[in-house]
């Protein structure tokens, strides 16, 4: 049976949509599914693109000098997050499959940190300095309107000199993926939704 | 390159000058003989205001549509996209050349749709992963349209999956580029459908195959003239379809030639980097080898009347002499010496040849 042109090409752009459907169906259950965790945030600017207005979000976490980096083990590409109170959760270690990594931390998220050591007290530097653990677990940018992004902006910039900070509110599901569900700024969220 | 129809056309004014055939019988002749499809201003206008039409509206609606709540906006998307769809369908019996920019607008808003949608709904997506689907479904498309524009977009959104987050080049990674499958594949269509842009597209993706397999193989010297060797063949085989007048086949018979030499050349400069220069063919018969099929492709490529390859011989010959001059610390008597010696060489091969075609 042959098939004309006209319907073919419906056929596939029916199968295209239809695709593009699923895959925001299933990562929203995904998204809905997953452990919330807050994870801090850090040096984040509204940008102004073709793509339009977004937050671009640095997950980073910050080492008092008396603490040390996480153990990473060779070719790891899974964190172990652990709690650290109020939903909040920080980097425990890497490892290089998901069993691994529950062992070192009781959450596992896909994905690799970089790790800059805090320098402990000494006589020269009585404070220390300290580090900070970046994570790159795929979350990176918040579409949001531009009012909006230059508030979260101006909040953040000022979470910088030492006021309270704020956190992307990120699910992780049961395949390891994170995903961003919105931000707690001050206290507020500001999820996603559908509308 | 002159059309068969050009050329028949030519032979057919001779023979009719010549009195051995009526020019009566000209225009029958002539008439049996489908026109070459050529683009004319009219069509070319027609093709960049499609694509300007296509990216217009891909920046229209990635601009600042904050106002617009996510699920219209989404809807927006989609309705766009399968209207561009409907209308390539609805033109597609009528009148095939707008069907073929219409799909290939699609193509390029069904790309566009998968990073806005990510963008909508905050979906974290792999950028390799939303090239190689909108390649696909650019591909797909193309088979259900038989739209060249749309194959060659699912050849460019491949292409850039391949290069998106990929370190093949420094040993990074190990999975194969999907270039693998979709550049022949694109070559197929390109000769199947008569395409010259998806001709020249599949026709650099095929080289950038072999630039990976050599990436992966260390860029060793002996895998470089192994490919060069598999590029010639495949620049024999094109030239045979060439001379088939497959249309099109050309544009591969020029491409496959220009990468064989360039392969050969390379071959003994490696490695680039570091120390020690494992020679595989030594350095003075490597120039005479490259000057030697630098000739042979000038030939071929004059009695093929194929200017590009014409040119391609012309530009290494040039790079060879370089070469040898460099080689030989600028000895103008040993470099006259194999000079007049390629010279003796061609000389004697033109005489033989011209002998045989008077024989027969």
């Amino acid at each position: 049976m042959k098939i004309e042109a006209a319907p073919r090409i419906m056929i596939v752009a029916a199968v295209c949509a239809l695709a593009l459907i699923g895959v925001v169906v299933a990562e929203g259950a995904a998204r809905a599914g997953g452990q919330e965790v807050l994870l801090p945030v850090q040096g984040v600017d509204p940008r102004a693109l073709l793509s339009g207005h977004y937050v671009q979000i640095d997950l980073s976490e910050t080492l008092a000098p008396s603490e040390h980096c996480p153990d990473q083990q060779e070719g790891w590409d899974w964190i172990a997050l652990r709690p650290l109170g109020a939903g909040v959760y920080g980097v425990a270690g890497g490892a290089h499959s998901r069993d691994q990594t529950e062992q070192i931390g009781p959450l596992a998220v896909k994905g690799t940190f970089t790790c800059s050591a805090p320098t402990p007290p000494s006589k020269s530097d009585p404070t220390g300095e300290n580090g900070a653990i970046q994570l790159k677990i795929g979350i990176d940018r918040f579409y949001i309107d531009q009012a909006r992004a230059e508030h979260i902006a101006e909040v953040l910039r000022q979470a910088q000199a030492g006021k309270p900070a704020a956190y992307a509110i990120v699910s992780v599901g049961t395949d390891g993926q994170a995903r961003l569900k919105g931000l707690k700024i001050d206290g507020r969220r500001l999820e996603l939704n559908w509308f | 390159m002159a059309s068969y129809k050009d050329r028949v056309t030519g032979d057919l004014d001779r023979w009719i000058g010549a009195g051995l055939i009526g020019a009566d019988k000209r225009a029958a002749i002539l008439a049996t003989l489908p026109d070459a499809r050529r683009l004319d201003a009219a069509t070319s206008l027609a093709w960049l205001g499609g694509v300007l039409f296509g990216i217009a509206v891909i920046t229209f609606v990635s601009a600042n549509w904050d106002a617009i709540p996510r699920l219209p906006r989404f809807a927006l998307l989609l309705a766009t996209f399968l209207g561009f769809a409907g209308a390539s369908a609805w033109t597609s019996q009528s009148r095939a050349l707008v069907s073929n920019i219409l799909l290939t607008v699609t193509a390029l808003v069904f790309a566009a749709a998968i990073g806005l949608t990510s963008q909508i709904f905050d979906i974290a997506a792999n950028p390799r992963n939303a090239c190689y689907g909108a390649g696909l479904a650019a591909l797909a498309l193309a088979f259900a349209g038989r739209s060249t524009g749309a194959a060659a977009v699912g050849l460019i959104m491949i292409g850039l999956g391949d290069f998106v987050e990929h370190d093949w080049f420094i040993g990074g990674d190990n999975d194969a580029p999907w270039t693998l499958f979709a550049a022949p594949l694109g070559a197929f269509l390109a000769l199947r459908w008569g395409s010259a842009p998806l001709a020249h597209l599949s026709a650099l993706a095929i080289i950038y195959c072999f630039s990976w397999f050599a990436a992966r193989t260390q860029a060793d010297a002996a895998v470089f003239l192994f490919l060069s060797i598999g590029l010639a063949a495949m620049a024999a085989g094109a030239r045979w379809l060439y001379t088939q007048d497959r249309p099109f086949a050309g544009v591969f018979y020029g491409w496959f030639a220009w990468a064989a030499l360039a392969y050969f050349a390379l071959a003994d400069y490696l490695p680039l980097f570091g120390s020690g220069k494992p020679e595989v063919i030594p350095g003075s018969a490597h120039r005479l080898i490259w000057l030697a099929a630098s000739g042979a492709l000038l030939a071929l490529g004059r009695f093929d009347r194929h200017l590009a390859v014409s040119a391609i011989a012309i530009l290494s010959l040039i790079g060879a002499a370089f070469a040898l001059m460099t080689d030989l610390g600028l000895n103008l008597v040993v470099a006259a010496g194999v000079f007049g010696l390629c010279a003796a060489v061609a000389l004697i091969a033109g005489l033989i040849l011209r002998g045989r075609a008077k024989a027969t």
